[in-house]
């Protein structure tokens, strides 16, 4: 499975809605705090392979994401 | 057996009473079924709480207008929503322009930063054309102007101010526009993008039939953003750093949000949506007519608005607004007198040594509520008359 990081859980949620309506079904999670700067943060999780798909979406709705962990770089 | 007399509740302009069943049964379930901590974790209770939590914010964007639903801060009423969003932008020099029957909620925080020597602020007159306003607000306008507060709706009046119209005027000068929804919304329509408001600060448990302790900041602008923070502490993300985040609506959030409030003020602003701020409005405003058709009869009643809508001001010729209020209340009928927080609005209606009594009406009041009103305030000038003649 694939992490992307997002800024809040506001737009984790966001992301979640916005994707699952696009067919994307995505868990939220809490990251490991070691992964980020500032500790507690939270990510979407999808299957690898729809990265591309899932950055495109939430690009075109504006929605500001982080790292993604778990991918090969394609 | 004698029945029991109804009550009949008038005082909707302090907070909306009853609520629709839909926000009372949302509240409960979200206490049985609901009860983790919202953003604060990512196991199943928790991401239902903040599920609700982002409903709410989603349909509260919509509602108003605002670019995406994390530019809902919720707040505990409309007063903490005003001091966040003028103690959050205003700076040391700046000057600040309110308007002249602005409730405390609005006077307060301006006041106090005034009196700490860090602002300057001037007041304009809100009644008049939306030319005449205009003209009292360029006339008053000055060059270090950082931002115009004001009601949209004054608690004491249905003058509706030209909010889009201000808004234009702000946005063409550089000038933040922060306006006091507390008597607009759910009443008037409000969009924050097409009337160029900087931040709409409503209360969630007046027109949108919320349960008290919500309320919210409409952020229509960046300017939050980089603005000060009132209250610190968590905010479910960012722990190892000291400072508030800088993403709304974190920022100005902390602490744990009431999740049970805000699932039962996301089926009130769908009650809203569903009714229609239009049919809402007019039946108001119908209610209002028969009641100023009423009490207009009665020469000892003196009334301070023409204009129909939510609220009716009156007083009683030679009894004080404070036992019409408890005389009201021994016939099971709830209105409010005072000055009702705002003693500017009181200034510019000319009841300002007096007070007055205020009856204010939402979606539920019925013709037959205002026909026991103003039966009971004739009542009360007849039982006055009588004591007058007998001493």
């Amino acid at each position: 499975m694939c992490i992307l990081t997002m800024q809040s859980m506001t737009q984790a949620l966001k992301a979640k809605n916005v994707l699952e309506t696009r067919g994307v079904r995505v868990t939220i999670v809490n990251l490991d705090p070691n992964l980020t700067d500032k500790g507690c943060a939270y990510g979407i999780r999808f299957l690898c392979g729809l990265e591309s798909k899932v950055k495109g979406i939430l690009n075109a709705k504006n929605i500001p994401y982080g790292i993604l962990m778990g991918a090969q770089d394609h | 057996m004698k029945s029991e007399k109804r009550t009949v509740y008038l005082d909707n302009a302090a907070t909306t009473f009853p609520k629709p069943d839909t926000v009372t049964n949302a509240i409960v379930r979200c206490m049985r079924e609901s009860g983790g901590n919202p953003g604060r974790g990512s196991h199943r209770m928790a991401l239902r709480a903040a599920e609700i939590i982002y409903a709410c914010r989603e349909e509260a964007a919509n509602f108003f207008g605002a670019d995406g639903a994390e530019r809902i801060v919720f707040t505990m009423n409309t007063t903490y929503a005003l001091n966040i969003a003028v103690k959050s932008v205003l700076r040391a020099g700046d000057h600040v322009l309110i308007g002249n029957m602005e409730h405390n909620s609005v006077l307060r925080p301006v006041a106090a930063l005034a009196e700490q020597g860090k602002i300057t602020y001037t007041t304009f007159n809100v009644r008049g054309t939306t030319e005449e306003i205009l003209g009292n607000i360029r006339k008053t306008v000055r060059t270090n102007t950082r931002a115009l507060v004001c009601a949209h709706i004054p608690n004491t009046s249905n003058v509706e101010l030209p909010i889009a119209e201000i808004g234009a005027f702000c946005r063409k000068r550089g000038t933040l526009f922060i306006v006091d929804g507390a008597q607009s919304a759910g009443h008037v329509p409000i969009n924050v993008r097409d009337m160029s408001i900087d931040m709409l600060c409503v209360p969630g448990h007046k027109g949108l039939y919320g349960p008290q302790g919500t309320g919210m900041i409409v952020a229509g602008s960046d300017a939050l953003l980089s603005g000060n923070t009132l209250m610190e502490g968590g905010s479910g993300i960012h722990s190892l750093d000291r400072r508030m985040p800088d993403v709304l609506p974190e920022r100005y959030e902390a602490g744990t949000l009431p999740t049970p409030a805000i699932a039962g003020l996301l089926e009130g602003i769908r009650f809203v949506k569903r009714i229609g701020i239009a049919e809402i409005h007019d039946a108001e405003a119908e209610l209002w007519h028969q009641a100023y058709d009423r009490l207009s009869e009665m020469p000892s009643v003196q009334l301070y608005e023409k204009k129909p809508g939510g609220v009716i001001v009156f007083n009683i010729d030679g009894l004080s607004a404070a036992d019409v209020s408890e005389l009201l209340d021994r016939e099971r009928i709830c209105v409010r007198s005072g000055y009702h927080c705002a003693s500017m609005a009181h200034r510019a209606l000319g009841t300002i040594k007096t007070g007055a009594v205020r009856a204010s009406f939402s979606v539920f009041n019925t013709q037959r509520d205002i026909q026991t009103f103003t039966d009971a305030v004739r009542k009360i000038i007849h039982e006055r008359k009588k004591e007058l003649l007998h001493s």
